[in-house]
């Protein structure tokens, strides 16, 4: 999609937040409950992720507009996210050997 | 350059013909902040993943945190993003009085998660997690105390726009700013849900 293109794309009405809302409010609510299921965190674990990510793309592409602004804003978001990504995975890494977590 | 000429559209931008509007350039200016606290925030919770197990015989994660609690300010912060883009969503239909409604209605939940976070942390030092009682209590504190001065400052901004629109200072053709305020706070919703998952749910 163009800057052009995704500038004039169609935003999202207050009826299309509030069911934003709600789908929101119900992913919360599914990741409090999984947290508390007796089962294997192998699976609670992947699933808790999944759901954040979920909360997380909803609230980028739809509240702050990502998914109908300019991609510019996209990748400079994506550049940060990237770095943090790899800061995240660096420190692990080095430093969890070096402390033997 | 100047932003004086420059025509409001629906979400406070307007077309880059030959130079790019003060608008784009401003908005640019907040993602490219929004990057840099993506990188600061990874570092916090980097370091708290690290250290969560390092509780030198203080309280750990599962002892002490209040998951019903914390779901709770987590939803309160939560629907505080959805008033906060209602209160965008009037101010580009140039309607001040709905503006003001969804603005001091985002200002009152996000003050309502710092009573919460204020509650929380005043309740783990009864329990014995001090900043300079462990790692753990070192790295929870920083990271959720950056957190909660973020919300602050969100607070603060919110309730300047809420009296600059009373006092009739924040002119229809000035929605970027409600526009930067917005994507500050939701960037400040979206830090706290992956904070929620990794510091609270999948510690306990």
């Amino acid at each position: 999609m163009t800057d052009h293109a995704a500038h004039h794309a169609r935003h999202p009405g207050i009826k299309d937040y509030w069911i934003i809302g709600v789908i929101l409010a119900v992913i919360t609510g599914a990741e409090v409950a999984a947290s508390y299921m007796n089962i294997s965190r192998l699976i609670i674990i992947p699933s808790l992720i999944i759901m954040m990510i979920a909360k997380f793309a909803i609230v980028a592409l739809y509240f702050m507009h990502l998914k109908f602004d300019r991609p510019t804003y996209l990748r400079f978001f994506v550049v940060g996210l990237t770095g943090a990504v790899i800061l995240f995975a660096v420190v692990l890494l080095t430093f969890g050997l070096l402390i033997g977590s | 350059m100047t932003d004086v000429a420059v025509p409001v559209e629906s979400h406070g931008e307007a077309h880059a013909e030959g130079h790019a509007p003060m608008a784009v350039i401003r908005k640019t200016a907040m993602w490219i902040f929004l990057a840099s606290e993506c990188i600061f925030f990874g570092s916090l919770i980097s370091t708290f993943l690290l250290y969560r197990t390092e509780t030198l015989g203080g309280p750990t994660a599962e002892e002490i945190f209040d998951i019903p609690f914390t779901s709770a300010s987590s939803f309160i912060l939560l629907m505080s993003s959805l008033t906060m883009v209602l209160a965008h969503n009037a101010n580009t239909r140039r309607d001040p009085r709905q503006t003001r409604i969804w603005l001091l209605a985002t200002a009152l939940l996000g003050s309502t998660f710092l009573a919460g976070q204020v509650f929380e942390f005043t309740e783990f030092v009864h329990h014995g997690l001090k900043l300079s009682t462990s790692p753990f209590g070192s790295s929870f504190f920083v990271l959720t105390g950056f957190h909660g001065a973020h919300v602050a400052v969100g607070v603060l901004m919110l309730m300047a726009m809420f009296f600059m629109s009373l006092t009739g200072r924040l002119r229809a053709d000035e929605g970027m700013n409600v526009e930067l305020v917005g994507l500050y706070w939701h960037f400040v919703d979206v830090v706290w849900i992956v904070i929620f998952t990794v510091v609270y749910l999948m510690q306990v």
